[in-house]
C-alpha cells in the first residue's frame, strides 16, 4: 500500500515537473506578449500579468512581412498535407495490408530517413532546387516538409489501417465493390479520424519547420524563417509575440488530437 | 439456378499447400457443409469460391459460368463472414442495403428488399441502429440479412455461428435452416462443429 502511494507520488511528481518544464517558458512568453512594450523590461518580472495589452501582438502582426509569411506558412502546410497524405496513405495502407518482400526493410528505411541530419542536405537541396527552377518557391519548401513528415504519416496511417479489419473490405468486395471501391467506401471512412489526426500533426510539423524555408527561400518566406531572419535585430516584444503566435497552433492542435496520440502510444 | 463445380482446385501459400487438387460438385439448392478441424483448408476453399483468394491450379464454375478469374463482385455470390464484417460506420439499414446500392438498384426496390430482409431476420425494429449498439446475435443476423437480400444464386458462410454463445447458436442454427428452406439458395457452409454439420447439411450424401 505504502509502496503504491510512493509509486504514484513519484509518477505524478515527475509528470508535474515535466509539465512545468514545458509550460513555464510558454507561460512567460505568453504574458510577455501581452505586456505593453514599455513594461517589458520591468525587473523583477511579475509572475502574474499586471497590465494587459495587445499592443505588442499588434506590433508583431503589423510588422512588415509578417502577414504574408503567415499566409505562406499556411499554404506550405496545406501543400505538405496534400502531398504527404497522397504519398503516405497508400504506403501506410500497403504496410498494414500486404506481406510483401522487403516489407520490414522498407519500414526500417522509412524510419532511418529520420536519423539523417537535414543540415547535411542543405547545399545539395539548394542546388537541386535551383536547377529545377523551384528555388524561392513555396512548393519547394512543401516538398522538403513532405519528405520530413512522410515517415510519421506512413507510421500513423499504417497503424490506422491495421485497426480496420480487412474482412470489412472483403465483405464490401463480395457485395459488389471493386478492390478500390471497397477501400473508398469502407476502409477510408473508417480511417478518416486517424488520417485527420495525421494531417493536423503534419500541419504542425510544417508550421514549426524553419530549416528548409531558410535555405530554400529568399522573398517568399514562411513565418519561422521570417522571424528567424530578423531575430538578431528585432525588438524583444517582437520576439515574444512571434514566439507565442508560432506556438499557438501547435498547442491547440495537440489538444485536438490528444485522443489519437493516446491511441497511438497505447495508453488510455 | 446455380450449382457449383470445383475441379482440381489447388491453393498454395508461401510455404504450405492449403488445398490440393480438390474436386467437388454441389447441386443447385444444396446445403453443403465443409467440416474439418481448423487449419485444414475449408475456409481457404470457401474464399476461393468467393474470389477472395486466387486458385493456383484448377477451376471453379458457378451455374454454367467459369468464374475462376472473375472478381468477387462478378461471381454471383454473397458471403457471411466469421467476424460478420458488419460495417461499423453504417446503420443496420445501410448495411443490409449496401450490396443493392453497389449494384445500382432503384431506390424503391432497395427500400423494399431491405425491409423484407430485415423482416425475415427479425431486424425491423433495429434498422436505424449502428452495429456498436447491437448484440453479437443481432450483428450476426445483420450479416446474414445483408447477404440474403443480394439474391445471389450462391450463399457462402464461414463459421457464421462460432462467435455466438451456445443457446443463441441453437436458435440461429434453426433460423438458418428455416431460411434455407425458404430461399433455396445453393449454400456452402464452413464449420468445425460436427453437430452443426450433421443438423444442417442436405441429408442426401
Amino acid at each position: 500500500m505504502n509502496a503504491r502511494v510512493l509509486d504514484r507520488t513519484l509518477v505524478y511528481g515527475g509528470a508535474i515537473l515535466l509539465a512545468f518544464w514545458v509550460l513555464i517558458p510558454l507561460y512567460l512568453i505568453a504574458i510577455s506578449a501581452f505586456t505593453p512594450q514599455a513594461r517589458l523590461f520591468d525587473y523583477p518580472k511579475p509572475l502574474v500579468p499586471t497590465t494587459f495589452s495587445t499592443e505588442t501582438m499588434q506590433f508583431f502582426l503589423e510588422a512588415r512581412g509578417v502577414i504574408p509569411s503567415v499566409i505562406n506558412s499556411i499554404l506550405v502546410a496545406l501543400f505538405t498535407i496534400a502531398f504527404g497524405l497522397a504519398l503516405g496513405t497508400p504506403a501506410g495502407y500497403a504496410l498494414a495490408r500486404f506481406r510483401f518482400r522487403g516489407r520490414q526493410a522498407f519500414q526500417v528505411i522509412v524510419l532511418a530517413t529520420k536519423m539523417f541530419p537535414i543540415a547535411i542536405l542543405s547545399i545539395p537541396l539548394a542546388v537541386t532546387f535551383l536547377q529545377l527552377g523551384l528555388y524561392d518557391n513555396l512548393i519547394a519548401v512543401a516538398l522538403v516538409h513532405t519528405a520530413m513528415a512522410l515517415p510519421f504519416i506512413i507510421l500513423v496511417t499504417g497503424g490506422v489501417f491495421v485497426a480496420v479489419s480487412h474482412e470489412l473490405e472483403e465483405a464490401a468486395q463480395t457485395l459488389g465493390c471493386s478492390r478500390w471501391g471497397a477501400f473508398l467506401r469502407v476502409a477510408l471512412p473508417l480511417a478518416l479520424p486517424g488520417l485527420a489526426a495525421a494531417a493536423i500533426f503534419t500541419f504542425v510539423i510544417s508550421w514549426n519547420e524553419v530549416f528548409a524555408a531558410t535555405i530554400l527561400t529568399l522573398r517568399t518566406r514562411t513565418l519561422p524563417a521570417q522571424v528567424l531572419a530578423g531575430l538578431g535585430t528585432s525588438p524583444l516584444g517582437f520576439k515574444f509575440a512571434g514566439g507565442l503566435f508560432m506556438a499557438m497552433p501547435a498547442v491547440a492542435f495537440i489538444f485536438l488530437i490528444r485522443r489519437y496520440l493516446m491511441n497511438l502510444w497505447g495508453s488510455r | 439456378m446455380a450449382g457449383i463445380g470445383i475441379e482440381r482446385a489447388t491453393k498454395i501459400f508461401a510455404r504450405t499447400t492449403a488445398i490440393k487438387g480438390i474436386s467437388l460438385d454441389i447441386k443447385d439448392g444444396e446445403f453443403m457443409v465443409l467440416l474439418g478441424p481448423s487449419g485444414c483448408g475449408k475456409t481457404t476453399l470457401l474464399r476461393c469460391v468467393a474470389g477472395l483468394e486466387h486458385l493456383d491450379d484448377g477451376r471453379i464454375t458457378i451455374g454454367d459460368r467459369d468464374v475462376t478469374d472473375l472478381a468477387p463482385r462478378h461471381r454471383g455470390i454473397a458471403m457471411v463472414f466469421q467476424s460478420y464484417a458488419v460495417f461499423p460506420h453504417m446503420t443496420v439499414e445501410d448495411n443490409i442495403g449496401f450490396g443493392l446500392r453497389m449494384h445500382r438498384r432503384p431506390k424503391a426496390e432497395i427500400t423494399r428488399r431491405v425491409a423484407e430482409g430485415a423482416e425475415l431476420l427479425g431486424l425491423t425494429s433495429l434498422l436505424a441502429r449502428y452495429p456498436a449498439q447491437l448484440s453479437g446475435g443481432q450483428r450476426q443476423r445483420v450479416a446474414v440479412a445483408r447477404a440474403l437480400v443480394m439474391d445471389a444464386p450462391v450463399l457462402l458462410m464461414d463459421e457464421p455461428l462460432s462467435n455466438l454463445d451456445a443457446l443463441l447458436r441453437l436458435q440461429a442454427r434453426a433460423d438458418l435452416k428455416r431460411l434455407h428452406k425458404e430461399v433455396k439458395r445453393t449454400t456452402i457452409y464452413v464449420t468445425h462443429d460436427q453437430v452443426e454439420a450433421m443438423s444442417m447439411a442436405t441429408a442426401s450424401r
